[in-house]
């Protein structure tokens, strides 16, 4: 863990869906390479983005963010998804229980999480680096 | 301080972008790190005063008054004055607190506190 | 200061050219080192002999500015290194190479 914390760190926000645009595309490939490099590597799900979190995507000819996700939180990254995102588009219902905000879905990949934009800040002040795909 | 830049390209409503963005901004802010929001191209209508409850007409949230409360927690918003100047939106018409600025100033801007980026 | 900008569009209009790379007139100013990286359709900005707001207009970019882009994009649209803007570096692992430069040597990035 020591070490792991040593690590520099890419915070990537991505801000569109998948298959609508190569933006997310991008952001797998690019997360990945910095994982394959030593990186820590950090993702916030923004918006339209939380779609790249359902599970059973099956784009047949287009390129398999699912997947991608999926092989990134086995490497070691962190993906965390905007929880007001999320509830908006039916994934989450966040209500408190047991005095602990319910995430458990049936629609989002195994592994990713979930936080408010004040994680969001959090991620950006631990990042050594940051960029953004798909808010322009 | 640490210093986040976000850059803001899309006029209000008709995307999520503003919102999400002023949004990410006051939130960073609020915790008492430096930001500048720039508005470019149509984002510069981000700037403009007037906005008549967006909740009751259009069921969207206000974003004059996300640039209201950042500016409170002394966030820097930033206009392009010749983006303003192709949309025929004067100075007085900005929110009170809202710079204008030439492009090559925000550019310099950028540059000396873009060590965060955020597009959107 | 070294700058990395990443493009993965095209300009959309005169405007929207200055936004994403003004940056490199505001550099010549400060004396910054730029290097552009084209991935995706940021790959077009690459072809040669485009006039207005569609190409990279290098000829006001200073002169520490490097291109790169993506090998892989540039053949997915049938783009050549022939078709490309004099200098253009054609990159294999265009990620890697950029994940390293901003993580090691950039003080400065920015995406579009």
């Amino acid at each position: 863990m020591v070490e792991s914390s040593r690590k520099k760190t890419v915070t990537m926000m991505l801000f569109s869906a998948p298959f609508g645009s190569q933006y997310a595309d991008h952001l797998c490939r690019m997360a990945e390479r910095a994982l394959d490099k030593g990186y820590a590597v950090e993702i916030f799900l923004y918006s339209d983005a939380v779609h790249a979190q359902m599970t059973e995507q099956n784009p047949k000819l287009f390129f398999p963010v699912g997947e991608a996700v999926k092989r990134l939180i086995e490497k070691g990254a962190v993906i965390m998804s905007c929880e007001i995102c999320s509830i908006a588009r039916g994934y989450i219902k966040g209500e408190l229980r047991d005095g602990k905000k319910d995430y458990s879905s049936t629609k989002v990949i195994n592994g990713l999480n979930f936080c408010s934009i004040y994680g969001f800040v959090d991620m950006l002040n631990r990042a050594d680096r940051v960029l953004s795909f798909g808010g322009s | 301080m640490p210093k986040l830049v976000i850059e803001i390209s899309h006029s209000p409503f008709g995307h999520e972008n503003a919102y999400a963005a002023l949004f990410a901004a006051m939130a960073w802010a609020s915790m008492g790190n430096e930001v500048a929001v720039v508005l470019k191209g149509e984002g510069v209508h981000v700037g403009r005063k007037g906005q008549v409850d967006p909740f009751k007409n259009i069921s969207l949230p206000p974003t004059e008054k996300q640039v209201n409360e950042l500016l409170e927690v002394d966030g820097r918003v930033v206009a392009d004055r010749q983006a303003l100047q192709k949309r025929g939106i004067k100075e007085e018409t900005l929110i009170k607190g809202v710079e204008v600025l030439d492009p090559i100033e925000i550019r310099a801007l950028i540059i000396e506190a873009g060590e965060k980026f955020l597009s959107f | 200061m070294r700058v990395c900008l990443l493009l993965m569009r095209t300009p959309r209009s005169d405007e929207d050219a200055e936004r994403m790379l003004g940056i490199l007139r505001g550099a010549k100013d400060q004396g910054t080192e730029i290097v552009v990286y084209l991935l995706g359709d940021g790959v077009l900005c690459a072809r040669k002999g485009q006039t207005g707001y569609v190409g990279l207009n290098l000829g006001n970019a200073p002169e520490k500015t490097t291109v790169r882009a993506s090998a892989r994009d540039l053949r997915a649209r049938g783009i050549s290194e022939g078709d490309l803007e004099p200098g253009v570096e054609v990159i294999d692992d265009l990620e890697g190479v950029f994940i390293e430069d901003i993580m090691e040597r950039a003080e400065r990035v920015f995406t579009w």
